[in-house]
Parts: structure tokens; sequence; C-alpha cells
């Protein structure tokens, strides 16, 4: 995954119901410079 | 005359090498810390420890998915077991946890044809290994706090 100009302001949804793999795609999503929503499952995306 | 010369220093050598050769080696390979170590890439700047983060959310959330496979067994609810060994796996092979991911992919697959020896069998297997696990990550978690 790569970040190029114009898509800082992007938001992307992380949804898992593990809480393990959501905090860590989370964290790789933010460190690209996206800002990020988190659901636990599709119902809360 | 009595010499004092040839004291037999075999003895020794022998207990060294016993301690040597017998030494516990029980958590090697239960995690594989490259895995971990590349998360260090997502680490943000300020921000906590993200490898610590990850393993205190693993070790708050899978003993319950171990208990609910215990329980599972009890009750002979392959449903449910798959449900939770299906859930480990995902956690444990993101985190490096192989064998742990491997014996979880073994009781999905055995949990359609419920055999209670068969699945218990995997399921000891299953607690002993994640107990390595668990071990492991405290002791990585520990280092990385200093």
């Amino acid at each position: 995954m790569s970040l190029t100009i114009g898509q800082a302001s992007q938001r992307i949804l992380v949804a898992d119901d593990d809480p393990v793999i959501r905090h860590l795609v989370t964290s790789i999503v933010k460190k690209e410079g996206y800002a990020v929503v988190v659901a636990n499952d599709g119902r809360g995306a | 005359m009595p010499s004092s010369t040839g004291i037999d220093t075999n003895a020794d050598q022998e207990s060294v090498l016993l301690k040597r050769t017998s030494a516990p080696d029980t958590l090697s390979g239960a995690v594989d810390m490259a895995v971990l170590t590349s998360f260090e890439e997502a680490q943000g700047e300020g921000e906590p420890d993200l490898v610590v983060e990850l393993i205190d959310l693993y070790l708050e959330d899978a003993p319950h998915r171990v208990a609910a496979i215990r329980e599972a067994l009890a009750k002979t609810d392959g449903q449910s077991l798959e449900r939770a060994a299906h859930g480990l796996k995902g956690s444990s092979a993101s985190l490096g946890a192989g064998q742990v991911a491997v014996l979880c992919e073994e009781l999905e697959l055995i949990a359609h044809d419920f055999s209670f020896q068969a699945v218990a069998v995997v399921v000891t297997r299953l607690e002993r290994e994640f107990e390595r696990v668990r071990q492991t990550f405290l002791a990585e978690r520990q280092r990385r706090l200093g």
C-alpha cells in the first residue's frame, strides 16, 4: 500500500471482529497517512 | 612415594556437558519473532509500542477462545468448536504463533465429524502450545517495556 499526494484526506473503514487484526490493520493504514474509521463488524460499519 | 598427580576431571566435565545439553528450551519456536518485528514498520511516532499493544490484545482475547474450544469439546458442539478455532487461528497466525494456528485449522477440519477422542487430543496439544506462546509473548512484552 502506498500513499500519493491527494489521498491524505481519504478515509478507510476497517471492519473486523478480531481486536488484534483490527488494531494491526488500523495501525498500518494510519501509518500510510489515511484517516481510519473502525468497526467491530459489518453492522457497526 | 605417593603421587598426587592424575586428578580425574572427567566426572566434572561430564556434569557440565549434561547441564548444557539438558538446558530447557521449551519456548523456542512458539512464535516467529520476525513477524512481530515486521510490525515495527507500522509503529506510529509518539504512539505506544504497537507490538506490546498487539500482544496485550491477543493475551486478553485468546484465552477466552481457548476456553471456548475446551467448552465446545465438553459439549461435543462442533459448530462452536469451529467458530472458536477459526477466530483463534486468525489472530494467532497474524502474530506469528504458527503452530497454534495450525492446530486451530486441524480443529476446524475435524469439527464436522466430531469424534471426542480425536478432538480431545488436538485440544490438549493446542492448550500446551498456547501456553508456550503466552509465555513467549509475556517475555517479549517485558523485554520491550524494559
